[in-house]
């Protein structure tokens, strides 16, 4: 019965959905970012039932080709896509099956001629989803194609479960992206190759929230500067960026950066911006911490502190991402 | 060839000329009569001379032939070609040179400076120019600079034209101009500074030794503003742009397309200002194709895994009249001049009686029956055009 009810608000929800691709967080707009809300906390709430599953996408194929291998992530896609009752295809196609002469393209039309209706998609180099999309758009199909990550572009499902998992540690009863104005949001870390933080930049302005970004100046251009136009507020040194900070978000540090000349080693990157307990006492005393994983324990956040059930916020986000992955399958593709 | 006389707006830059007359066309123009300002729709031009493409034979036949080449540079209006030296083998051989001259009498061989383009040993010039090889080039001349200083050093100032591509390879190891379009698209950036460094140990070594060079492929205003004080200074140089870099810009990049992917990366609306206006006052002197054929399999991958260049040989005079002289970025004389007598200068080429009939209100679909290049890497691919080559006399 409440299953019905849920999905009676959700019917009402989805006709306010007209995008039919989910590639960037650049151009959502506020009211899209309400509806994504909304319906993954619906979905949070059926998740929670005995029964975890919903009809709204039976019949539906959602395909998840990574390019780019990621257990989480594509673990995430699938429950999601379980959940709500459709078809599930995971491909990770193999480097030699796209080394024989087969385009990134080819293997999205395959799918295509046998019927799928989402495209997840994760890509290693950035624009790999934006490009498949507009091919399927010309071949006039209308899959509808969702971006798992792709390079160092965009990660729109992180940075909405992030945001969720924001609002819902400020009022789990009805997280809305209107409670983060004026909070202050710090994200540290490896900002330059991050798909993760080029989404959250999007989606944590759009609400309000007063965004730090901190990293030492090789991983934090100032080009970030002028990356969107409200608010973003960049530092070189972690302090001033945790100081009052409400959240915290850390981003992993890949240890291929050595050898790029960006960071003289990993101990002074952990000395200088790792998350420690110590570190975090000039923040707000409510302040919790987020990372998207997986997570370099002991470099940009230390072992304790990720484990703290009071101050992580990292178990949330992987189960809030199951949530808001089927909150945006549901708008893009069981709206008829 | 059609006797029948026309009338068109008449540009030859060799001779200053920019009129509207009523011609016949033959072997030699005759002019019949001269007719009132803005009232002829066609134009007529010098056949245009490309100061570098790429060709794919020897080695790569499956991205473009001599034969395709050829065919596609006369139907976009290019009497005259230079290919660059990169094909497999590389172009260093005097017997490679003499075979490609007898491919195709309009195709001008421009050498490498050294033995496989290794970098390590000097070609042999005289052998190759003997051979028919009209100038030489590099596209790595930052890499070893005692190499490149004892090149220009033995050929000496009067023998060939040197063509060299400023750019610091350690600096420019990324696919996009960086600046906040990179950043947010998450493709790793090329400082200007990839250019301008090099464009400055160029000038320096042209210093050093007095051997004219020819600056290849400017992307940035401060590279035109560094060779504009260095020819005020009377340093034996010249430069040029590709086409492509008057035509797009980094914002364009958000589409991801991997036809975009070129070498050096596309700059700012400032930088394609600073060049049109580099092109206007003499500064830049040639507009070269830089034509890059690849095959589909290859450039159809994600945007930064993507072979650089695009073909450009018969889309270069409809775009650039297009998007320049019709939008009055600049002077439909000053393009002809950066397409025909610039280019003849730096390769030392004689004027041609060669011309060109040239409609810019035609309209037609870039594709597989309009184009003959055997390669489709280019954003303009199953795009509508405007501007077309009706008839040459070549």
């Amino acid at each position: 019965m409440i299953i019905v009810k849920a999905l009676g608000l959700l019917k009402t929800v989805s006709s306010s959905w007209s995008r039919k691709h989910v590639l960037s967080l650049k151009d959502f707009t506020l009211p899209e970012y309400e509806v994504v809300l909304k319906t993954a906390t619906s979905f949070r709430e059926v998740l929670t039932r005995r029964n975890r599953k919903v009809p709204t996408l039976q019949g539906k194929i959602v395909v998840n080709l990574f390019f780019e291998p990621s257990t989480r992530t594509r673990s995430s896609f699938e429950l999601a896509a379980k959940a709500l009752s459709a078809d599930v295809l995971n491909f990770t196609p193999s480097s030699s099956s796209l080394t024989k002469g087969e385009t990134i393209l080819d293997t999205a039309r395959t799918y295509l001629a046998m019927g799928m209706d989402l495209l997840v998609i994760r890509h290693q180099e950035s624009g790999v989803p934006t490009i498949i999309s507009q091919d399927l758009d010309r071949l006039g199909s209308d899959v509808r194609v969702l971006n798992a990550g792709d390079g160092r572009h965009q990660h729109p499902t992180q940075g909405l479960l992030d945001l969720f998992t924001l609002c819902n540690a400020l009022d789990p009863t009805n997280p809305r992206p209107g409670l983060l104005k004026g909070i202050k949001v710090a994200i540290v870390g490896d900002i330059l190759h991050s798909r993760v933080a080029r989404s959250n930049l999007y989606s944590l302005s759009a609400s309000g929230a007063e965004v730090h970004l901190a990293a030492p100046p090789t991983l934090l251009p100032l080009y970030f500067q002028e990356f969107k136009e409200h608010g973003l507020i960049l530092h070189h040194r972690v302090e001033p960026a945790l100081e009052k900070a409400r959240f915290v978000m850390t981003l992993r540090l890949q240890k291929e950066r050595m050898g790029e000349f960006l960071l003289p080693s990993l101990r002074a990157y952990h000395r200088d911006f790792g998350l420690t307990r110590e570190r975090l006492k000039i923040c707000d005393p409510e302040v919790q911490v987020l990372h998207p994983g997986p997570v370099n324990r002991g470099v940009e956040i230390s072992s304790d502190l990720m484990d703290d059930p009071v101050l992580s916020l990292i178990p949330q986000q992987v189960t809030h991402g199951v949530a808001v992955r089927m909150a945006l399958l549901y708008l893009l593709g069981g709206g008829d | 060839m059609d006797r029948e006389p026309v009338q068109v707006r008449w540009l030859d830059p060799s001779q200053g000329i920019n009129q509207e007359v009523e011609v016949n066309l033959g072997t030699h123009l005759q002019v019949i009569q001269e007719l009132p300002i803005g009232s002829t729709q066609k134009v007529l031009l010098p056949g245009l001379v490309d100061l570098y493409s790429h060709s794919g034979e020897p080695g790569h036949e499956e991205r473009e032939t001599l034969e395709s080449l050829m065919r596609g540079a006369r139907a976009g209006g290019f009497v005259e070609v230079a290919i660059l030296p990169d094909t497999e083998p590389v172009i260093d051989d005097p017997s490679l040179v003499s075979w490609l001259k007898k491919q195709a009498p309009n195709l001008h061989i421009l050498a490498s400076l050294t033995v496989g383009n290794q970098g390590k040993e000097l070609v042999d010039t005289e052998e190759l120019l003997r051979a028919g090889a009209i100038g030489f080039t590099a596209e790595d001349a930052l890499k070893d600079l005692t190499l490149t200083r004892r090149f220009l050093e033995y050929l000496g100032p009067n023998a060939a034209p040197v063509l060299l591509w400023p750019q610091h390879p350690s600096l420019a190891k990324g696919v996009a101009r960086e600046g906040v379009w990179s950043t947010e698209l998450g493709l790793i950036g090329v400082p200007v500074q990839a250019e301008t460094i090099a464009v400055s140990t160029i000038l320096d070594l042209v210093e050093l030794t007095g051997t004219p060079v020819h600056l290849m492929r400017l992307s940035c205003q401060e590279s035109v503003e560094r060779i504009r004080v260095a020819k005020a200074k009377g340093l034996p140089i010249t430069c040029s742009v590709a086409a492509g870099h008057l035509l797009h810009t980094v914002e364009e990049l958000v589409s991801f397309d991997p036809n975009l992917r070129v070498n050096p990366p596309f700059g700012t609306h400032e930088d394609q200002a600073a060049l049109l206006a580099g092109l206007a006052d003499g500064t830049v002197d040639v507009i070269s194709t830089d034509h890059s054929p690849w095959t589909y399999e290859e450039k159809v991958v994600p945007f930064a895994v993507a072979p650089p260049g695009m073909v450009m040989l018969e889309l270069a005079l409809p775009l650039l009249w297009t998007h320049l002289v019709k939008t009055q970025k600049l002077k439909a004389l000053d393009l002809v001049r950066a397409l025909t007598t610039g280019p003849r200068k730096v390769l030392g080429l004689p004027a041609s009686d060669s011309w060109v009939l040239f409609n810019p209100e035609t309209t037609w679909t870039a594709n597989s029956q309009t184009l003959h290049s055997l390669s489709q890497a280019t954003p303009w691919w199953g795009k509508t055009l405007q501007g077309c080559i009706e008839q040459t006399s070549f």
